[in-house]
């Protein structure tokens, strides 16, 4: 499958149906992944991987205006060191850019348009409409801070270990405890209190 | 069913559906590629123009790395400069004077920028209507000089960064509507490569700097391996280590800001903070 291909297939082709998010995470790269970075070449990477890297910030910043400006961020960073980065661990490049993904921090507020590092990774759709604007557990998401959303995408979205997302993050494996159970805790809270109103009408 | 593991499935759920999709441009990946060349080709001159800078300030026996927009008007050129280029304007040589160079033990300062706006780099608190960090306010070494930020001060009032009109996104409306604790961001520049943190109570809470012309007072600069901010801030409180992802170090005289360092999967100084010690921006 050529990188044309997976960007004509569309987002569909990297996420896949329920459960496929996890194919993407470092410990179990698809071999498309891989094929591409052992390749080289900074463009074929982000043509094959933005879709997946997308999702993955979407998940993290609750936004998708956030989460493609995180990416594109995160990406021109990553292609300033490109071959440094290919060099030192050729074959976890994917895994560096999701955890640069992971460990970027964008606010809620957007940028002023026209003024992102680069202004056509994400189709941007006038009008478009959040499916996810009306989820209980995804509006509870997004109010929890940063980094224990962070724990939690890390730990649901990519499945990695309390001390895979320690090391993610740079923080301890006490620190990823204490910042998961706290946003279990306020989701939990979150959600009983949007049943409850639901209930209530 | 637990309600943990209620929870452990909807969360499961939630990210493996499709409400997280988003749609690509064809030409996404060509133009990204293009725009790394584009801020490579700026950094390289960027580093040019630092190096030489260096040398220049080097010869009024003080280190200080100054803003980079040019003066509006150029002393005569007793060593030139070659400034980082942004990608609306063109490579310009100016001359840094002995004044600008030794005045303030700014924490942060833009490589090869001229300072603009000198009031606010001199400190104090001016009428600038600071929040409640008057001990911010009231210390040169927390202003920040150069075009990028103007006048903006950490610890300035959310009314005095508002009424500075330079930050064109700022909505006091939005700010009291925030769900989280974090606080807005604005760009008030033109590339992106810097960018302000307020809150509703505090102000001014957190600048960020990306910028390749970006330095601190000890030399360290976007771009710049990681183990030169151990070098250069050994002994002066650092907090953290060479493994960790981010780094803190105080600035003297104010103990309620402190500068940030970030570090990018290169291993290199990816960001610049200046940020009150208690801020709750992220």
């Amino acid at each position: 499958m050529t990188v044309v291909d997976v960007l004509q297939l569309g987002v569909r082709s990297q996420a896949g149906p329920a459960g496929s998010a996890r194919s993407v995470t470092p410990g179990a790269a698809d071999a498309r992944g891989a094929r591409v970075t052992t390749d080289g070449d900074f463009a074929a990477y982000v043509a094959a991987r933005l879709p997946a890297l997308l999702r993955f910030a979407h998940a993290l910043t609750g936004n998708r205006d956030d989460a493609a400006d995180l990416v594109q961020d995160t990406l021109l960073k990553v292609g300033l060191h490109w071959e440094r980065i290919r060099r030192d661990d050729a074959a976890g490049v994917d895994a560096y850019v999701r955890r640069a993904i992971a460990n970027g921090r964008v606010s809620r507020w957007r940028r002023r348009r026209g003024e992102t590092l680069v202004a056509d990774v994400p189709e941007r759709v006038a009008a478009h409409v959040d499916p996810l604007e009306h989820e209980p557990l995804w509006q509870a998401l997004r109010g929890l801070p940063a980094r224990q959303r962070a724990v939690i995408v890390l730990r649901y979205y990519d499945d990695l270990t309390e001390a895979e997302i320690a090391a993610t993050l740079g923080i301890s494996t006490g620190t990823v405890k204490s910042q998961a159970s706290r946003a279990m805790a306020t989701l939990r809270t979150r959600l009983g209190a949007a049943e409850a109103e639901g209930s209530a009408r | 069913m637990s309600g943990d593991d209620d929870l452990d499935t909807r969360l499961r759920d939630l990210f493996s559906g499709d409400g997280l999709d988003m749609r690509v441009r064809p030409t996404a990946a060509a133009g990204l590629t293009t725009r790394v060349a584009q801020v490579r080709r700026r950094r390289a001159a960027a580093r040019t123009g630092a190096a030489c800078l260096v040398a220049a300030t080097l010869g009024f026996g003080a280190v200080r790395l100054l803003p980079t927009a040019p003066p509006p008007a150029p002393a005569p050129a007793a060593s030139a400069v070659t400034t980082a280029p942004t990608p609306t304007t063109t490579v310009t040589t100016w001359t840094p004077t002995p004044s600008t160079s030794t005045t303030s033990p700014s924490a942060v300062s833009t490589t090869g920028r001229t300072p603009e706006g000198t009031s606010s780099a001199t400190g104090g608190r001016g009428g600038q209507g600071t929040g409640d960090g008057g001990e911010l306010g009231q210390d040169p070494a927390l202003t920040i000089v150069g075009r990028r930020f103007g006048s903006l001060r950490l610890g300035m009032s959310l009314d005095a960064a508002l009424a500075s009109a330079q930050l064109p996104d700022l909505d006091r409306d939005e700010l009291r509507n925030v769900p989280t604790r974090e606080c807005a961001v604005a760009v008030p520049d033109a590339t992106g490569l810097a960018s302000v943190f307020l809150s509703e109570l505090r102000g001014i809470e957190v600048m960020v700097f990306s910028d390749p012309a970006v330095a601190t007072e000890a030399g360290v600069g976007i771009g710049d391996p990681w183990p030169t901010v151990f070098s250069a801030y050994r002994g002066k409180g650092l907090v953290g280590s060479r493994s960790d992802v981010e780094v803190t170090v105080p600035v003297p005289g104010t103990p309620r800001s402190r500068l940030r360092f970030e570090r990018d999967p290169a291993g290199t100084v990816s960001r610049i903070v200046l940020e009150r010690t208690d801020q709750d921006c992220f």
